[in-house]
């Protein structure tokens, strides 16, 4: 079972579901099954929220949830004890889902509104960290679902790039210029807010 | 090109952009949508019918009208029906099957099937990926065919509360012609003609051999063991591929009469989602065949100042155009909701299932073939050979979901010609909302 650690001296808790609770889950045992999506659901969701920004916080979580499906269907053939991660195995599922939600919507859906940063804004550091998220939100939006997917999976996931090329199934090279493409972007975003 | 990794700085402001956290109870909403994992056998056609296919849906594609070749759309089988997907495919639907498509600008298409038979003839172009319920079967230019494998009726019903469709215990993956590639997410497995591959839920891929053009395997309705089978066995099987031949050829030809039977698009008026031509819809009557346009409003929502420009709207007429949607869009999910509790008594799906889902349930609870009844009355009322009724209070809940959705197009117009004037209503209309359902078949028995 796992336990988050809250006391000091606890060992870290940790990031990886372990190949016991995995081949239980393999089995259909349903607390296995809980224990895998309560382990890795932060992750997808920041995952595909952040892909799929703006298009609404029902899509984020029908596309979070064929994610988890998926993974469920496709767990027996995970590799307990392999060279992959669980972590990095689903997050791949996680970025191909919400490519292709983004490819199969129409840009007429436009953001909803983050409430937090339409508010008020309250004190300076607030107000510049509102901006600044709003001009990263702004790039990766501006980005191609591919772009977007290499993007997040290095910077906000610390995939490798050859996960990253494995799990988009492209080649080394692609990963790299998809990833100077979408660096060079967010830089250009970020020298208009005055974080440059 | 700019190389260089992101400096710690810029790694600490990508900490501003927070995710959104998973809601309350999620995993186990997960988990009571995690299908089981049985799997069966189902059986296939000839090899030799199955080419002879492969040449009818290359007839049917050069005699399409182009504006019939639709780029995006939904197509709910109740007999074997063909359509054309974009400018390259052909995807021929056996009774059940369920299935939407999407052809990107750039010839790139995604299908997802997600229920029964379907075969595709897919000739070479951009990207093209049937997604299943157990993976996604990428293509080049090739004669393939794809059955999902439906669960038992009592797991579905155990596992009530969840979409119907989207069960599933397995694909098998079959392809006649040219090359495809089987992903479960974590295999790849590339199949080639006269492959067959059996894909369980649990991503298990098998793959055997459907037999030669030469030497087929399998016969129509069988598997044959051609080393141990008898005289008798191995005639009964040339007689079977026989009559699985000519029933593909009489097909073939009466498709080809059907669509000469169609005039010219030169000389046809009106458009072929939303306001097709007189002729069109006697055709269609005839094929219990109905069409409808709407925009997507499961998941619709208010257009900002950065999208106006790409629905073409001027800045003045944004409020008017989302005030229209919202308004329809209320009205919509407001009947859905009423009319999921009706039929399933679930008060509180409701509150966790999304539109689709709960569409999908309603759907679930119909009676046997009320689709088919369905489509052939309202087609018919389409081409104006029987009345539209005119009190709905006494039709089922599906009859009366169908029957809002096809003419949730009209109410979008109509909601913003009020606001705007039917000619810019129309006009941004243009030649159909973007989500396009395209339903097909008349019951196999007399009301």
């Amino acid at each position: 079972m796992l336990r988050v650690a809250h006391q000091a001296h606890s060992p870290p808790a940790p990031t990886e579901l372990d190949d016991a609770t995995v081949r239980r889950a393999i089995a259909g045992d349903h607390d296995a099954g809980r224990e895998l999506v309560e382990m890795y659901q932060g992750r997808v969701f920041a995952m595909v929220s952040r892909m799929l920004s703006g298009r609404g916080r029902a899509t984020i979580e029908d596309v979070a949830q064929d994610t988890f499906l998926a993974v469920f269907r496709q767990l027996p053939r995970f590799e307990t004890g392999g060279a992959a991660r669980l972590s990095t195995w689903i997050l791949a599922i996680a970025a191909r889902r919400s490519i292709d939600e983004l490819r199969r919507m129409r840009p007429m859906l436009v953001p909803e509104v983050d409430r937090e940063r339409a508010g008020e804004a309250r004190g300076d550091e607030r107000a510049t960290r509102r901006e600044l998220a709003a001009a990263i939100e702004a790039a990766v939006r501006d980005l191609s679902p591919e772009l977007r997917a290499a993007f997040l999976l290095r910077e906000y996931h610390d995939l490798e790039y050859v996960e990253i090329a494995r799990a988009l199934d492209i080649d080394l090279g692609t990963v790299k210029s998809r990833l100077a493409r979408a660096r060079a972007a967010l830089r250009a975003r970020l020298a208009e807010v005055g974080h440059g | 090109m700019d190389d260089r990794e992101l400096t710690s700085r810029e790694r600490a402001a990508l900490d501003a952009w927070a995710p959104l956290a998973p809601p309350p109870g999620f995993a186990e909403r997960v988990l009571a949508q995690r299908p089981s994992s049985t799997t069966r056998r189902r059986r296939w056609p000839t090899i030799a019918a199955a080419l002879v296919a492969c040449a009818a849906a290359t007839a049917i594609f050069v005699a399409t009208p182009p504006e019939d070749r639709s780029a995006h759309g939904e197509l709910v089988a109740t007999v074997r029906t063909t359509r054309t997907l974009g400018d390259r495919a052909v995807a021929v639907a056996e009774p059940h099957a369920t299935l939407t498509w999407r052809i990107d600008d750039d010839g790139g298409a995604v299908v997802e099937q997600r229920a029964g038979d379907v075969f595709y003839r897919v000739d070479r172009g951009g990207p093209f990926v049937v997604h299943t319920p157990v993976g996604d079967v990428h293509v080049t230019g090739t004669c393939f065919r794809i059955e999902v494998e439906p669960m038992n009726k009592t797991t579905q019903l155990l596992l009530s509360g969840t979409v119907g469709a989207a069960l599933a215990a397995g694909i098998v993956v079959t392809v006649y012609e040219g090359r495809v590639v089987a992903d479960t997410g974590s295999a790849r497995t590339e199949l080639v003609a006269g492959n067959r591959a059996t894909i369980g839920a649990d991503g298990r891929t098998l793959v055997d051999s459907a037999g030669s053009s030469t030497a087929p395997a399998i016969a129509a309705g069988a598997t044959l063991d051609e080393r141990n089978a008898t005289r008798e066995e191995l005639l009964a099987r040339t007689a079977s591929q026989r009559t699985e031949l000519a029933r593909l050829r009489e097909r073939v030809a009466e498709l080809e009469r059907l669509r000469s039977a169609i005039p010219d698009n030169g000389a046809e008026t009106g458009r072929a989602w939303y306001d097709p031509s007189p002729e069109r819809l006697k055709a269609w009557a005839a094929e219990c065949h109905v069409r409808s346009d709407e925009p997507g409003l499961g998941s619709w929502r208010p257009a900002t100042a950065l999208g106006r420009n790409d629905l073409g709207l001027e800045p003045d007429e944004l409020a008017d155009y989302n005030a229209a949607f919202s308004e329809v869009q209320t009205r919509w999910f407001a009947l859905v909701r009423e009319l999921y509790i009706e039929a399933t008594g679930d008060t509180a799906g409701v509150e966790t299932l999304s539109i689709d889902a709960m569409r999908g349930e309603i759907q679930q609870k119909s009676a046997p073939e009320e689709l088919g009844y369905l489509l052939q009355r309202i087609a018919n009322e389409r081409a104006g050979l029987a009345q539209a009724p005119a009190d709905l209070s006494q039709a089922s809940p599906f009859e009366r979901m169908m029957r809002n959705y096809i003419s949730l197009g009209d109410q979008v117009e109509q909601a913003l010609a009020t606001r705007l004037g039917p000619e810019r209503a129309k006009e941004l209309r243009g030649d159909g909302w973007g989500s396009r359902s395209d339903w097909s078949g008349c019951p196999s028995t007399a009301q």
